[in-house]
C-alpha cells in the first residue's frame, strides 16, 4: 500500500482574510466559505497535477454553519424576506461546494460536525480505499459573537487546510 | 483481506404518512400523499402551505431530538436480538441532518422559551452524542451534514465503521424539522412548488418541504451474529461526486451524478444491466428532475430500470431524505414491489421511458439504486443488494 502524506497544510484566520485577493466572487460568500478557501488557496497546491475528478473535499465545521444561519435568520422581517443567497451558505458543508466551483474538483465529499478528530483518518481512508488519490482537507472553526452567546462558547474565525495524497507518484 | 458485509437489521421512520414502518410500506403500497396544507405556513410570507408534516407536539421545543429518538427506538426494537449481543462499545452512531434542531434558534431569536438540552442542539455533534448516550452506543459517534446527500454519506460512514472493524452495529439516524428557517430559506430562492411538488411532472415548479426521523441498524453480516436472521438487504456499493459547476443548482449534464453512479456501480462490482430498480432524488424542481434523468440515460442508455421517487409523498426532508428513501427501498425489497412517484401526473419529455406512475406488485428485486444530490454540487449513490 502506498504511503500516505500530508504535503501541504495552512492556517489562516479573520486577520488574513482583507488581504486575499481571490475574486469578486470572494466577497459574496459567508465568513465560513471565504476563511475555507483562503486556507485552501494558501495550500499553494497546484491542482493541474491531478486528476480532479480523483480529489476528495474532506471539511469539519466546528459549529457548523450556526454563524451563518444566525446572519439569515436576523433578516427574516427585512422587506421581501431574508437573503436567497445568505440561505444556500446555512448549510455546514456550503464551504465545500466553493472550494469545488474553484478548483473544479469534482471528486467525493464528506463534512462532519464537530472537532478535526475525524478530518485525517477519514481522508485517509477515502484515499487507502481508492475512492480518491488525494484529499482537500479544511477544519473551519466559526463562532462569531452573537452565536458564541447563544451556544456558550468562545468567539473564533480561522480555518486550517491540509492536503493528503500518496506518496508514490505525487506529482508536487 | 475481504471486508465484512454490512446488512440492515432494523428501520424505523416517522414522517408525513405516520410514525412507524407500517404506515411508511402502506403509503408506498397505495403511492398516497402525506403533503397537506398547513396552518402554520400558510402566509404571505412563505411560498407555499403545503408541507409534509410528521405527527409530532407542535409547541415542543426539540423535535429533531423527538423524531430522531422515535425512529432509533422503533429501528432498536426491530434489531433487538441482534443489538443485545453487540457490547455497548462496540455500537456506534452516524447523524445526518443539515439544520439539527433549529427551532431553538427561531426561539431565542423570538424571546420565547427554550430549554438547555434544545439549544444544545442546535449543534448536530451534541445532538449525535446525546443521541448515542440515550442508546447506549458507546462506540464511535459521527455527525454527518452534506446537504440533501447526507443521508446516504451517514450509511456509507456507518457502514465503513464497521468495515474498519471500529464497530459491530451502527445506528444510522437522519433527521430534519419543518421550521420557518428552512420554508422561508426556500421561499427566499422561489424553490417552493404551491401546488404541493410533483417529481418528474410536466407541470412541475418546486420542491415541498418535509420532516422525519429515520433510523436504520447496520449490523456486521456473514458471521454468527445475524446466523438465523431474515436480514438479507445489504449495503453493496457507494460513489460520491461532485459537480463543481454551482452552489444551488444542479449540473446541466448530469454528468457529476452519472460519475457518482459509475463509482457506485464499480464499488458493488455491478453493471447497469443489474440493477433493478432505480429511487430517484426527484424533488420536483425542473433543474433537479431534468438532470437526474439525463445523468440516468447517460449510464444506462436505452435501458434504463425502473425509476420512481418519494418526495411527492415525504416531501424534502433534507438531512433525513437519504435514511428514509433508503428504507422505501428495503421495504420494496421485502416486499416485492416497485413503489410508484406519488402526485405524478403526466411525465415531463426527457424523464426515463420507465418512470412509475403507479406502484407495481410481484417484481423481485436484487440490485436497488437510491440517488440524491444536494446544494453544493454534491451528489451521492447506494447500491442495496438483496442476497
Amino acid at each position: 500500500m502506498n504511503k500516505i502524506v500530508i504535503v501541504a497544510k495552512s492556517h489562516v484566520t479573520e486577520a488574513d482574510l482583507p488581504l486575499a485577493r481571490l475574486g469578486t466572487r470572494f466577497g459574496r460568500l459567508d465568513p465560513a466559505s471565504r476563511l475555507a478557501l483562503l486556507a485552501v488557496e494558501s495550500l499553494g497546491v497546484d491542482f493541474e497535477k491531478f486528476s480532479r475528478d480523483r480529489i476528495a473535499i474532506c471539511l469539519a465545521a466546528k459549529a457548523g454553519s450556526l454563524s451563518t444561519d444566525f446572519d439569515f435568520w436576523q433578516g427574516r422581517d427585512a422587506v421581501g424576506g431574508p437573503s436567497p443567497t445568505l440561505f444556500a451558505y446555512t448549510l455546514p458543508s456550503a464551504a465545500i461546494g466553493e472550494i469545488a466551483i474553484r478548483h473544479r474538483l469534482t471528486g467525493p465529499n464528506l463534512c462532519f460536525v464537530g472537532d478535526d478528530q475525524q478530518l485525517l483518518p477519514e481522508a485517509t481512508d477515502l484515499i487507502q480505499r481508492g475512492d480518491a488519490d488525494s484529499c482537500v482537507c479544511v477544519h473551519g472553526e466559526i463562532i462569531n459573537a452573537a452565536m458564541a452567546e447563544i451556544i456558550r462558547a468562545p468567539p473564533v474565525a480561522r480555518a486550517r487546510a491540509f492536503f493528503l495524497t500518496r506518496m508514490v507518484g505525487c506529482p508536487i | 483481506m475481504r471486508e465484512p458485509v454490512v446488512v440492515i437489521a432494523g428501520c424505523g421512520a416517522i414522517s408525513a404518512v405516520g410514525c412507524g414502518i407500517e404506515p411508511l410500506r402502506v403509503a408506498l403500497q397505495k403511492n398516497s400523499s402525506g403533503l397537506r396544507p398547513s396552518e402554520k405556513f400558510n402566509s404571505p410570507r412563505f411560498q407555499s402551505g403545503i408541507v409534509g408534516s410528521a405527527p409530532k407536539n407542535a409547541a415542543a421545543d426539540n423535535p429533531a431530538w423527538f423524531l430522531a429518538m422515535e425512529a432509533l427506538r422503533q429501528a432498536c426494537d426491530a434489531s433487538q436480538k441482534v443489538l443485545e449481543k453487540i457490547p455497548a462499545g462496540r455500537t456506534g452512531l452516524v447523524l445526518s441532518t443539515t439544520k439539527a434542531n433549529i427551532e431553538a434558534l427561531e426561539r431565542i431569536s423570538d424571546n420565547r422559551s427554550c430549554s438547555e438540552t434544545a439549544r444544545r442542539h442546535l449543534q448536530a455533534d451534541r445532538l449525535a452524542a446525546d443521541l448515542a448516550a440515550a442508546h447506549g452506543a458507546h462506540g464511535p459517534v459521527q455527525a454527518v451534514s452534506v446537504a440533501c446527500v447526507s443521508g446516504l454519506i451517514a450509511i456509507q460512514q456507518g457502514t465503513r465503521m464497521i468495515q474498519r472493524g471500529e464497530a459491530d452495529a451502527v445506528l444510522v439516524v437522519g433527521v430534519d424539522c419543518l421550521s420557518e428557517f428552512v420554508v422561508a430559506g426556500f421561499t427566499a430562492l422561489k424553490a417552493l412548488d404551491p401546488f404541493g411538488c410533483r417529481p418528474f411532472d410536466a407541470a412541475r415548479c418546486g420542491l415541498s418541504p418535509g420532516e422525519a426521523g429515520a433510523a436504520l441498524v447496520l449490523v456486521r453480516g456473514g458471521d454468527a451474529l445475524i446466523a438465523g436472521s431474515e436480514f438479507r438487504i445489504q449495503i453493496r456499493g457507494f460513489g460520491g461526486s461532485n459537480d463543481a459547476n454551482h452552489l444551488t443548482g444542479p449540473s446541466r449534464d448530469g454528468s457529476g451524478l452519472a460519475q457518482a453512479v459509475r463509482v457506485a456501480l464499480n464499488s458493488a462490482k455491478l453493471s447497469p444491466g443489474e440493477i433493478d430498480y432505480v429511487h430517484a432524488h426527484g424533488t420536483g424542481t425542473g433543474y433537479n428532475d431534468a438532470m437526474e434523468s439525463l445523468a440516468l440515460k447517460t449510464v444506462f442508455g436505452g435501458t434504463c430500470p425502473p425509476v420512481s421517487g418519494s418526495k411527492g409523498m415525504l416531501g424534502h426532508t433534507l438531512g433525513a431524505a437519504g435514511v428514509i428513501e433508503t428504507i422505501c427501498c428495503v421495504l420494496a425489497m421485502q416486499e416485492n414491489f416497485l413503489p410508484g412517484t406519488p402526485r405524478l401526473s403526466v411525465a415531463a419529455e426527457g424523464t426515463p421511458k420507465n418512470l412509475l406512475h403507479e406502484p407495481r406488485s410481484g417484481v423481485r428485486l436484487k440490485n436497488v439504486l437510491k440517488l440524491n444530490t444536494g446544494f453544493g454540487g454534491v451528489n451521492g449513490a447506494l447500491i442495496l443488494s438483496h442476497e
